[in-house]
This record gives structure tokens, sequence and C-alpha cells, in this order.
């Protein structure tokens, strides 16, 4: 599986995110709400996990194909790629 | 009585200050409330939602135009977390809702006094003109249009300036047709039509704010005089004022249409017969009415008084020249509250442990 | 040891904006609807395909019990008689025939609907602007009740009188100013004295008689007082022609025009809370009607309606699945279903309802729904509150039984077959799919270019 490519931001200083999904950009300004699986992909990225790692998580955390996580996975970033949280 | 929990919505004192944030303030006016004073908004960043001064808890719930069986499946899960004792309801358009689910509320145990469906429809800026017209009251007249086919009529009829109003919100002058053409667009694209177009009255505008009990009588009157509008013509400034003429009209008014609750009514003195016109019957509390507090007759206090089922006899008349003055402020904010808003749509303000900001 | 894995949400980030749909308090379109009168839609897709037109015998039972009850416990004789253009699917039609519903047809081909499905003629309201020689002829052997619409429609009746050698009975259709814009090209005018004048003219020859009046108010009218005034204008017109000509009517027909609970785009309240109910309009009609007719001194005739919306627009659904999900360049999120506008023509005047099939997750962010016509404006509700949905999931459209069938047609896509869930839960196809030897069966190529 191919990585992904982002601005990776630095997580501890310019988000803050809050176990309720929410997310507080120090940059922009901007807030977001993230689901469940949101807020668990956005954790994981900034732990800096590669991709597959990531939604290997996913399908072992939730019910779930690996092909589907990953096609998900993939939409997910375009959606925050495009907010400019990543 | 000062152990109930008291719901009120309305909470965004903006530039159209909604009546929520008054309405709190006023029953809290009254010396130490032991119950809660509970905010249902509709919006994140509805202002009185961050007034932790007065509000114990804030709750978000569906907008009235998601439908009634939403907003009260909101309220159910509410009422099961924090029992809910008085609901006031201050915003026109929720009163369609909350009126049709009053029996699941009372089932519940939540107390409201809300006008009938009769009198709201009497009211309505659509026909109230009709209601004028059957018990000889002075209105400005009236035209309720769909088009603009309906402009040029109303024009022809009145001639310049028509008043251009929306049936929930929003009124605005207009010395043109092409004027006209916008404000109707304006007013319809936000609340839909139809919209209503009446000749202006030239004059001084007043105000009463009325509250009826459950048997439709009147337990108190703040009659008020504006002193200073907004360029949207809400009032910024007003004082009490004492006149048995308006006061006497006003109660005819409310027997006539037999009024459950708080309403405001809007009136212009026609500078050129000095009578009354009425112009509006607003089925809420009016967002001034923190005015009644400071003038002894506390409507929003009684309210509550009325609906918790103590019997109230008729308040003496309100104090004359006692002014308000409305100013803006800025709050100083945490983002939890935020954060706490969005994700559980609820704000659960500590009062004992005030965090540093 | 096995792990019990968490219940998957498809992953979503969302921008908060003043005004973002608060999620609190459940979203409609986000909670599952999953039947339909207690079957599965999930069922009816596997076996009859997407998109499903679906139609409740349940909803149309109830509806015109409700609506009889209202007016018949107001006024003594009524006659509910449906109006055909409204879903003439013969299914619909013959739940209502069986409920005791009279034909109300506009057209050649609504008045042969009615016979094939075995009405009989005197239960044929025969209405419209476009009745020609030979459908009139039709219409008067059968004794079809007709309300002439035009001059025109007199004198072709006069004639087949002179023919047939007697007196027909007809109904004279009036256009009177209830609302605004009046609907003045349907029939004779009251308010300026045609319709008077037109009743004079049609009885000058001893060739007609006028039986009856028919008033139609509007479209979607969510206003009791215009009924009230409709009543009271009856009353008044009844007087002068009985009083002047000696009129007695046997019928009066109210038309129809009742709203449903769908919503209008410009309208900012949900029409659950502005749609009057049965109960509310019969009470705006029949005291008024009652009580002026009595004062005549005649006997109240029988009052005929011709509701259409009011019985069929919430009876059924258009179920329809994701073929894909777009971001659009504006940031907006849009999905493109397997329907088009051309099953949907009154998405112009109605913002309709659509809700999930299935769960799909509680997140919702505004939605465009696109048809799967190759045409921008196939559009068939702009920013619905929808949580994230995958190629396959399906949305219900409710309440789309007024218009949209008689109006759809074939573009680019084939009309859907159309299923009836039976009152006892029963499933029945009550039009095929087409296909394409349906749609090209009257079409011929010139035999020279034929490869």
């Amino acid at each position: 599986m191919e990585n992904y490519e982002i601005n990776q931001r630095n997580f501890e200083e310019e988000f803050t995110i809050s176990p309720n999904g929410f997310l507080f950009d120090h940059v922009s300004g901007l807030t977001y709400t993230l689901n469940k699986t949101g807020l668990f992909i956005l954790r994981r990225i900034g732990e800096k996990k590669n991709a597959s790692e990531i939604v290997m998580e996913i399908t072992e955390k939730f019910e779930v194909s690996q092909e589907r996580a990953n096609v998900d996975f993939q939409e997910f970033l375009v959606q925050a790629k495009e907010f400019g949280v990543l | 009585m000062k152990n109930l929990n008291v719901a009120i919505t309305g909470l965004h004192a903006a530039d159209s200050p909604a009546p929520g944030v008054p309405v709190a303030r006023s029953i809290l006016h009254e010396g130490k409330w032991e119950g809660k004073i509970i905010g249902l908004g509709y919006d994140s960043f509805d202002t009185g939602i961050y007034d932790k001064g007065l509000f114990d808890e804030i709750y978000l719930i569906p907008y009235p135009s998601e439908g009634e069986f939403n907003v009260l499946a909101r309220i159910r899960q509410i009422h099961q977390k924090t029992k809910i004792d008085v609901l006031i309801p201050t915003l026109d358009a929720e009163l369609n809702s909350f009126m049709r689910i009053r029996p699941e509320l009372e089932e519940m145990g939540i107390k409201v006094l809300l006008p009938n469906d009769s009198s709201l429809k009497m009211r309505s800026k659509a026909v109230l003109s009709n209601f004028c017209e059957k018990y000889d009251i002075p209105f400005p007249r009236t035209k309720v249009i769909f088009d603009y086919a309906g402009i040029s009529q109303a024009i022809e009829d009145f001639g310049f300036p028509i008043v251009v109003k929306g049936s929930f919100y929003d009124a605005y002058i207009a010395y043109s047709y092409n004027e006209a053409v916008i404000y109707f667009n304006k007013i319809s694209s936000v609340w839909g039509l139809p919209i209503v177009v009446q000749e202006m009255i030239k004059g001084e505008e007043y105000d009463v704010c009325c509250l009826s009990d459950f048997h439709g009588k009147v337990i108190g009157k703040v009659p008020m005089r504006k002193l200073r509008l907004t360029p949207k013509g809400k009032a910024w400034a007003g004082v009490t004022i004492l006149d048995k003429e308006l006061l006497e009209l006003s109660d005819k008014i409310l027997e006539r249409i037999h009024w459950n609750g708080p309403c405001e009514l809007e009136f212009l003195k026609n500078e050129k017969n000095g009578k009354y016109y009425l112009i509006e019957i607003n089925p809420r509390f009016p967002a001034w009415i923190y005015l009644s507090a400071g003038a002894g007759t506390n409507l929003p206090y009684t309210a509550v008084r009325i609906i918790s089922g103590e019997h109230v006899e008729p308040l003496a008349p309100c104090k004359s020249g006692v002014i308000f003055v409305r100013h803006a402020t800025d709050m100083i904010c945490p983002l939890d509250y935020l954060e706490s808003l969005t994700t559980k749509g609820e704000l659960i303000f500590n009062k004992s442990e005030e965090k540093e900001l | 040891m096995t792990v019990q894995k968490e219940y998957y949400e498809k992953p979503i980030i969302v921008r908060h904006t003043v005004g973002l749909t608060n999620k609190f308090g459940r979203n409609p379109a986000s909670t599952p609807m999953k039947m339909i009168d207690g079957y599965q839609i999930s069922k009816l897709i596997e076996n009859f395909g997407s998109p499903l037109y679906v139609v409740s015998e349940a909803t149309l039972k109830r509806k015109y019990k409700d609506l009889k009850r209202a007016f018949e416990s107001r006024y003594p004789n009524v006659q509910i008689s449906y109006s055909f253009k409204t879903n003439y699917l013969s299914g619909i039609c013959a739940v209502l025939q069986n409920e005791g519903a009279f034909a109300e047809v506009v057209s050649i081909f609504e008045y042969e609907i009615a016979q094939r499905l075995n009405f009989k003629g005197d239960k044929i309201i025969f209405n419209g602007p476009d009745k020609s020689k030979s459908s009139l002829e039709l219409a008067v052997a059968n004794k079809s009740v007709i309300n002439v619409d035009s001059f025109e429609e007199i004198y072709l009746l006069e004639e087949i009188a002179k023919e047939r050698n007697e007196e027909i009975e007809i109904g004279v259709r009036l256009n009177m100013e209830l609302n605004y814009p009046p609907w003045s090209r349907f029939g004779f005018n009251y308010e300026n004295g045609q319709a008077y004048e037109a009743i004079k003219r049609a009885e000058l020859n001893g060739l007609l008689k006028v039986v009856g009046l028919m008033v139609h108010a509007g479209t979607y009218v969510d206003d009791v007082q215009v009924y009230q005034k409709m009543a009271l204008k009856y009353v008044e017109f009844y007087r002068i022609i009985h009083e002047r000509l000696g009129i007695t009517l046997k019928y009066l027909d109210i038309g129809g025009g009742f709203a449903t609970i769908n919503t209008l785009h410009q309208s900012w309240l949900p029409a659950t809370q502005t749609c009057p109910g049965f109960d509310d309009y019969a009470e705006a009609i029949c005291p008024i009607l009652l009580n002026g007719i009595t004062q005549l001194g005649v006997n109240p005739p029988k009052l005929f309606m011709e509701p259409g919306r009011a019985l069929v627009d919430e009876a059924m659904h258009l179920i329809t699945s994701v073929i894909s999900t777009k971001r659009l360049s504006t940031g907006e999120k849009g999905i493109v279903v397997d329907a088009g506008i051309n099953l949907l023509s009154s998405n112009q005047w109605y913002r309709y309802e659509m809700q999930v099939t299935q769960e799909c997750g509680t997140m919702v962010e505004n939605t465009n729904v696109y048809g799967n016509l190759c045409m921008n404006i196939d559009i068939l509700r702009n920013a619905v509150p929808l949580p994230s949905l995958r190629r396959g999931d399906s949305i219900i459209i409710k309440n789309v039984g007024a218009y949209n069938f008689s109006q759809s047609l074939q573009f680019i896509q084939f009309r859907p077959a159309i299923v009836m869930i039976r009152f006892d839960g029963k499933v029945e196809l009550i039009r095929k799919r087409e296909d394409t030897n349906y749609l090209l069966q009257l079409e011929s190529v010139p035999q020279d270019l034929k490869k």
C-alpha cells in the first residue's frame, strides 16, 4: 500500500484535540468535529504512522473489511487536506 | 417557587436580540433563585449561551423548521438529564412547535403558558387587520402578497412609502417599487411567503408588554415609549410611561383576542389624528422586558409564578419614567465551552470551581 | 481471546460554520427508515430493483376514510371523486374505487382508464378544458357528470342534445376571486356576471339543464379561509340562480386543492405545522353551505369533492440508491442517486423529505442530492442533512404520490417498477419496469434507412 502525502503538522503545538472529537487548529483558528473513526485516524497520523499501519489498526479495532477501511481512509485524507488540517 | 428549574429559549442577543437573556435576568432579579436556569439554544454561537452569570446549564435544540417531533425528542432527552419544571419559549417561529407538543410536555411535567391556537392565528401579521376591523381598532391598511404584482397593487392603494414585512420577522420601509422588490426578495428568501405590506403611518412608536394568565385575565402591563432606535427599528433605549388611553386599548385588544401568556403590542401614535394604531402583536416577551423588572412589574418573574400554579392578582401599574439603555458587551470564554457545545450539544457551568482563564 | 470489535462508521471531519445544522436532537434524515407498512425496504430493492416507487394501500385507505369522515360528519350527502390526473396508476385508482370513490377525469385518456376499471358511467365526472365532441357523446351516453368549461362546450352539448333528441343535464364550472392570483382561465367568472350569463345561455334553448356547479379553489391551498369564501360565494350564487332562473341544483362540486404535509420551498416552517387537517377544511366549508342553502328553502344538493393530492401524496414513496459520492469544488458534498427529476417533477415545488433506509452513522453533512440524468439541472434537492453514504446505500424520498408518476417520463433512463404494499402486508407489482421494447414499440424507421 502506498503511503500518503500530507503536510505533516506539529500536532502537539498546533492542535487541541478533545476525546469527544473536537478539534481546534491554533494556526487557522478554525474548529472541527470528528466522529469516532475520524478521531482514531487523525491521532494515528499525529503519531506519524503510515497508511497500512493505520488501516490495519482500523480493521483490528472496528468491524470493517480492509478494502472498505482503505477506501474510507483515503477519502478522509482528501477531506482533511481540503480543510487544510493536513 | 424559586426552586423550580426554568428553561428559556431565544438566547441570541445580537443586533436583533432575542428575549431569552432578558427573561432570565428578570427572573433572577427578584433575589436568589434556588432552581436552575436552563438555556435552550439553537447554535453554538447564540450569544447568551456563554453568560454563565445567568444560566446554569445550556442545551442545543433543533430548529423548529426541522419539525416539532425532533424538538420534542431532544427536550425529552434533556428532561431526563435535568428535570425541567417550566419552559418559556421566547421566539415567534417556535410557538407553533411548542403549541403542538404542549400535551406531551405537560405529560412529562413541563409546564408552559402559551397562547391558544385561535388567538395565535388572529394575531398573525397576515390576518391581524381582519381582527382590528372587526373590533374597531385603528390599524394601518394591510395587504398579504405572494408576488411582485401584489407590490404594485399595494403601492397603488397606499402610496409611498410602504412597509414590507415578513410573516415572522423583518420589516423595511420602501420608498420605491424597486426598493420594495428588493425587500420582498430579501425577506422571502429567509422567511418564505407570504409577505405583508402595510401603509406607512407616521408617528411616535409605543410598545406595551402584557402578560395574561391561563384564563385570559390581564395580570400585568408595561407601556414604553421608544427613545432610541437602531437602523433596523429595534428599541435600543426606552422609557416606561403611563397613558390610560394606551392601557385601556391594550386591555380591550387582549380581551377580544383571548390571549394567554406574554405578548408585546406595538403601536404608532398617528401624528395626524393622535390615535394609537396597532401595528403588530408579538406573541412573546419583547427583548426590552428587563425594563419591567426595573419598573417594579416584573413580568417574566410573574409568568413563572403563574405557570407554577400560584394564584396571581393583577399587578399594580408599573412605575413610569424608568429608562432602559441597551449596550453590547464582550464576554471572554474558554475553548472548553465551544468544545462541549459542538461535541455534546450542552454546556454545564460549574459555578463553584470557576476556571482560571 | 477474541475481542469484540467496535461498530464501524465511515471516518468524517466536519468544519464548524455558524448555522451548522446542530446535530443535537434527532435528525430525521440520518434516522433510518427501514420499513414501509412493516415491509423491509432493503428486501423491496432486492426483489424489484432500484429505483422503485412504493405505494401504500393502507395509507390510501386511511386518507380516504379520514376525508370521508370529516365531511360526512358535517354534511348529509357527500361524494368523493378521485382526481385521476394526480396519479392515474390503475392500482391506485382501483383502491380508491373500492373505497367508494368516483372518478374525476379531464381527458378521454383518463376517461378510458376509468372505463377499463369498470367505473359505471354515472360515477365518472368529466371535467377539463379539452372535451372533444366524440368524448362528450360518450359521456352523455354513459350518463356521466359533465362540468362545462366554455361556451363552445355548451354549443357542442346542444348539438348532441338535438341529435339524441333528449335534454342533457350539465354542471357549470365557475371561477371566482378566492385567493391571489385568481384562477380565471377555467370555467366562467362569478364576479363579472359571466357565470350567470353562461347558465342563462345554457338553458335558453331547453336542450340543456343546469343541475350542478363546480369550483376549484387552486392547488395546495393551506388557508381554509379560501374555502370559507368559496362556500359563501356558492351560497350567494345559488340564491341568485334559484330566485331568478328557478334552478334547483343536484350537486355542488367544491373541487380539490387541499394541502399535504409536504413542505413548499417558500415555506420556512415544515408543512406538518402549517397544513390544515381534513376536519379544518370540512369545518370551513360545510356549515356555511348547509346553513346558507337551508335558508333558501331547498334541500342541500350532493357535495362532490375532487381531491387528488390530499389522497395520494402521502401514499407513495420513491426509493433510490447511491451511485457515487462527490466533493464539489465549492467544498459542498454531493451524491448521485439512480433516480432523476424525470421521476420527481414536483421537486420544483416541494422540499421533499429524504431519509436513509439503513444505518449510516449519525454525523450529518449538508448534501446535494443529484439525479442520474446526464443533465446539470437534475438536482433532486440541495443541502439535505444526510450522513455519509456509500455506493449501494439507499434513501427514501417520501410522500411523492401526487403528480410525480403521472408527470414522469422516460428520459435517458427507463421509468422504474412500481409496487404496492397491500393492506394485508403482501407486496404486488402494479407496474413493470420499462424496457427498450416497450419504449420503441410505437416507432418505425423509414424502410430505406434501415441497415
